[in-house]
């Protein structure tokens, strides 16, 4: 089966796919028979820009008929009431029905999960009473009729030639589309599907991706929806329904969301079952159903999954404890602050009447390593989500640089300088480490939606840019050789640690937070991260790091900070000797037994 | 537009929201002991409406022993759904939600067209199990049928709210309910009850189904509008929350009885959908859902 795996197969398949589509015209002699062929075309492309939103952005959005419809109806109307001709009406179609896409998946913004795949399904469910309510125009349940014939050059397109203009309008979208998603725009949506909260920490606006995801997924629904408009020269609001929406899931579910081949190896299964037992048969839907059900249980990454197999690599890669020295990044030049990174002033936040932070106020100094220490409960991790925007104090000031930060959104903050890892890390499950250490970079990029989707040299100038940047953390921060060309779903806990360290300071901030770094690391995996921090150190990133085991903050801090009940209670530098509160605290810690076994 | 004609809605509204309360408890009971979605509960009502017609019209059973084996085999669906489409997926805790509705959804959509090709794609009307003489309420007509529907939607909120506070079982229920891991660590079977919650939930939508029928009459194509409108009076009211399915459920029941009266039947859904976002929109959790319910909140997953 390694031959699926090859690129090369799935080009060629695809060439033979297009050759077969574009052929039809050959054998297929009645017009009835092409114009089939051009319905699988439309349907094709909706599944193309479901799988964009769905399985790339990981958006469950289920509204693709309505879009279709949108389009369909708009520039059929247009066509058969106003007597616009198809070079008019194709781009209006196109743009009605991806407002309408944008405005029906827009809820998204705010709802989330399941609940929101149930609007989008819900809009679906409403397209029929709104045709119905506006009857005058779109015929109702009768349909809209009409529509006039397209024209080119002054003559009648013949069903052949508009037969491969939707092919080619397929070939399109599908190029745009895979060249979106190989752009750092992919980095983007996978990062928004698989680690919303990393995404927003490296600085990416997750609101606008998901716009663009938004308008991006309707295009290709839309362009199939008026390409069967004037294939059919009928719009019927019946065609659009609950069950065109489930074969579009079916079929990407079956074929497998989330990659290049899935959308038209799954629609295309459930298309040739459609055209064996005909377009209206209960069987469409059973096949759908069990199709759904099997595949969601069994083969959960599709059909393309069982064969293409993941990508190689062997896992329990170990990390080395002394950590190769790769070439050092530019620290870009931080303004203000007069050497004081981070300098907060009575911070205070409340969850309901529990006041997690009462009053913080702490100076991290340029290229310091400072632990912050505490009880469980006493805020460390409050402080964090305050100091990355995950949580908007209520009283009291954050300066980085002598900016105050304070109430700024995440991705903001990210932009202007504040890394930051999780406690459990938040990788792309499918990205090598270079790939996840370059979601750290892609929100420092100017947007250029239209260059990726062209691959226009620039972007794929920077995309080499980008490669290498991250290539030049890889080595850096110390991964293994093997880690390489292997999915960080395969690598051990501490090494995707590392790799979360790697993404945070891909683009050299001024302030790394670090959320419970050694949490589940061995001695040796726990010590090599230690010195990656002091390397970072050597580097002028600053580092404000939370952590319960003392042996490694003792080691590898220059300065501790402790917390209590929501307040400050000392901060100590580690060349002097301890205040007592925090030599107590420190003893009363329950590591403190493991500190012979890592000095 | 008469008063006369308001009441009908009205009247016809708080019927149709006992139905569709006992549709969003159904998915609620579901929902919130195990966090599936259960796409498939549209279909068992469904099957109650067409089994109304196939038993109690063409077999000519009784009223009590259709209703009894409707019930029964909304049961057995509940059984069903829960063997194929849920218990295989447990256990793969990170996908289990997203899972469970592509499954639950293919089981439905596969069993919806086995039904219409079994039954066929006619819609059958289904008489009224009782008079459908109209009884006089203050000079206004009213459906006995629509008085019996109410009544029913009242009887079966009063008895699950006693099980639910006053029975030993009906405590279990409730913690696992409310938080499913705390209740493992009290000993109880969560397994055993989110089994039992999709026996309750089959057999509360196949009566929603047998209840239903002579309103909508009986066909294989009315599951996922059904299961819609029970999912949109969850979503009103709050998601996972017994209060928020009664009232969710009521209210879009009295969108569904005025809608008509007042704007015109079209109008119904596109009314139901805009008022469902709306409420999502201003409070994602739902009028009374609990924030933080089934991650939607923000930081829980840091």
């Amino acid at each position: 089966m390694r031959i699926f795996s090859s690129r090369h197969f799935g080009i060629v398949a695809a060439l033979v796919f297009i050759a077969f589509l574009a052929t039809v015209p050959l054998w297929a002699t009645t017009s009835f028979a092409m114009s089939r062929y051009i319905v699988v075309l439309a349907y094709l492309m909706a599944a193309l820009g479901l799988n964009l939103a769905m399985g790339y952005a990981g958006e469950f959005v289920l509204g693709h008929p309505v879009i279709m419809a949108a389009a369909a109806y708009c520039a059929g109307l247009l066509s058969a009431l106003a007597g616009w001709p198809f070079w008019a009406t194709l781009p209006a179609g196109v743009v009605a029905g991806t407002v309408v896409g944008v405005v029906i998946m827009s809820p998204g913004l705010r709802v989330r999960g399941w609940y929101y795949s149930l609007i989008t399904m819900f809009a679906v469910l409403v397209l029929r009473p709104v045709v119905v309510l506006f009857e005058d125009w779109t015929g109702g349940e009768n349909g809209l009729t009409g529509i006039r014939g397209v024209v080119f050059l002054g003559e009648r397109v013949k069903p052949w030639m508009y037969l491969e203009f939707a092919l080619i309008c397929f070939v399109l979208m599908w190029l745009a589309v895979d060249g979106f998603v190989r752009s750092g725009w992919g980095h983007r949506m996978r990062a928004l599907r698989d680690a919303r909260h990393a995404a927003e920490a490296a600085g990416i606006n997750l609101a606008e991706t998901r716009l663009v995801v938004y308008v991006l997924s309707s295009i290709p629904a839309a362009l199939g929806g008026v390409v069967l408009a004037y294939s059919s020269r009928f719009v019927g609001a019946d065609d659009y329904g609950i069950g065109l929406m489930l074969m579009f899931l079916g079929g990407l579910v079956l074929g497998g969301t989330g990659t290049r081949y899935g959308p038209v190896v799954g629609m295309g299964l459930l298309l040739i079952l459609s055209f064996w037992v005909g377009p209206f048969s209960p069987y469409n839907a059973i096949g759908v159903g069990v199709g759904l059900l099997v595949c969601s249980l069994l083969f959960p990454d599709g059909i393309i999954g069982v064969f293409a197999g993941r990508r190689g690599g062997k896992a329990g890669v170990v990390v080395p404890e002394h950590l190769a020295i790769g070439g050092a990044p530019v620290v870009r030049a931080l303004s203000g602050g007069d050497g004081v990174v981070l300098k907060a002033r009575g911070v205070g936040i409340s969850f309901g009447g529990n006041r997690a932070l009462s009053d913080v106020s702490l100076d991290v100094p340029r290229g310091a390593v400072i632990g912050l220490v505490g009880p469980n409960g006493s805020g460390k991790s409050t402080f964090l989500n305050v100091v990355s925007g995950f949580l908007r104090p209520d009283t009291g000031v954050v300066e980085i640089g002598g900016v105050n930060i304070a109430g700024m959104v995440p991705h903001r903050i990210a932009r202007a300088g504040v890394q930051r890892s999780f406690q459990v890390p938040q990788l792309v499950d499918e990205f090598t480490a270079i790939e996840n250490i370059e979601i750290g970079l892609v929100a420092f990029e100017k947007r250029a939606i239209l260059g990726s989707i062209l691959r226009a040299p620039w972007v794929r100038r920077r995309e080499r840019a980008r490669r290498a940047r991250a290539e030049e953390v890889f080595a850096m921060v110390g991964l293994p050789e093997q880690a390489r060309h292997m999915p960080v779903a395969k690598l051990p806990l501490g090494l995707k640690r590392v790799v979360e360290v790697g993404r945070a300071i891909a683009s050299s901030p001024h302030l790394l937070l670090l959320d419970e770094p050694a949490a589940g690391l061995n001695d040796e995996e726990r010590v090599a991260l230690g010195l990656l921090l002091r390397r970072l150190q050597g580097i002028g990133i600053t580092v404000l790091v939370v952590e319960h085991n003392v042996p490694f903050m003792l080691r590898f801090c220059d300065a501790l900070v402790l917390l209590e009940e929501g307040a400050v209670v000392c901060t100590a530098p580690l060349d002097q000797p301890l205040p007592d509160r925090l030599a107590r605290y420190l003893s009363y810690a329950p590591q403190t037994g493991f500190a012979e076994v890592v000095a | 537009m008469t008063i006369t004609a308001l009441m009908l809605g009205l009247i016809s509204g708080l019927a149709l929201g006992s139905i569709y309360l006992l549709i969003a408890l159904s998915l609620t009971l579901v929902l919130a002991s195990s966090g599936v979605f259960n796409f498939a509960q549209g279909t068992v009502v469904m099957a109650g409406t067409v089994l109304s017609f196939v038993l109690g019209v063409r077999m000519g059973w009784t009223p009590l022993a259709t209703v009894s084996a409707i019930m029964a085999i909304g049961v057995l669906g509940g059984l069903l759904t829960h063997a194929i489409a849920v218990w295989p997926a447990m256990g793969r805790s990170k996908a289990f939600a997203h899972t469970t509705v592509l499954t639950t959804l293919g089981l439905g959509t596969a069993v919806n067209a086995a039904v219409a090709l079994i039954f066929g794609s006619e819609s059958w009307r289904v008489p009224s199990f009782i008079s459908d003489n109209p009884l006089h309420v203050a000079g206004i007509p009213v459906r006995p049928i629509y008085l019996a529907m109410i009544g029913a939607g009242l009887l079966i909120t009063l008895v699950i709210d006693r099980v639910l506070r006053r029975t030993a079982m009906g405590h279990m229920f409730r913690s696992t309910l409310e938080d499913p891991e705390g209740a493992m660590l009290l000993g109880i079977d969560v397994r055993k009850i989110i089994l039992g919650s999709f026996l309750i939930a089959g057999a509360l939508s196949g009566l929603a189904g047998f209840l239903i029928a002579p309103v909508i009459q009986a066909s294989a194509f009315t599951a996922q509008e059904l299961a819609f409108l029970g999912f949109a009076g969850m979503a009103i009211g709050g998601f996972g929350s017994f209060g928020g399915a009664l009232l969710g459920g009521m209210i879009s029941g009295l969108i569904a009885g005025l809608a008509p009266v007042l704007a015109g039947p079209t109008l119904t859904l596109p009314i139901l959908f805009v008022v469902t976002v709306g409420v999502l929109l201003v409070r994602p959790s739902g009028l009374l859902g609990t924030a933080g319910l089934f991650g939607s909140s923000r930081l829980r997953e840091i």
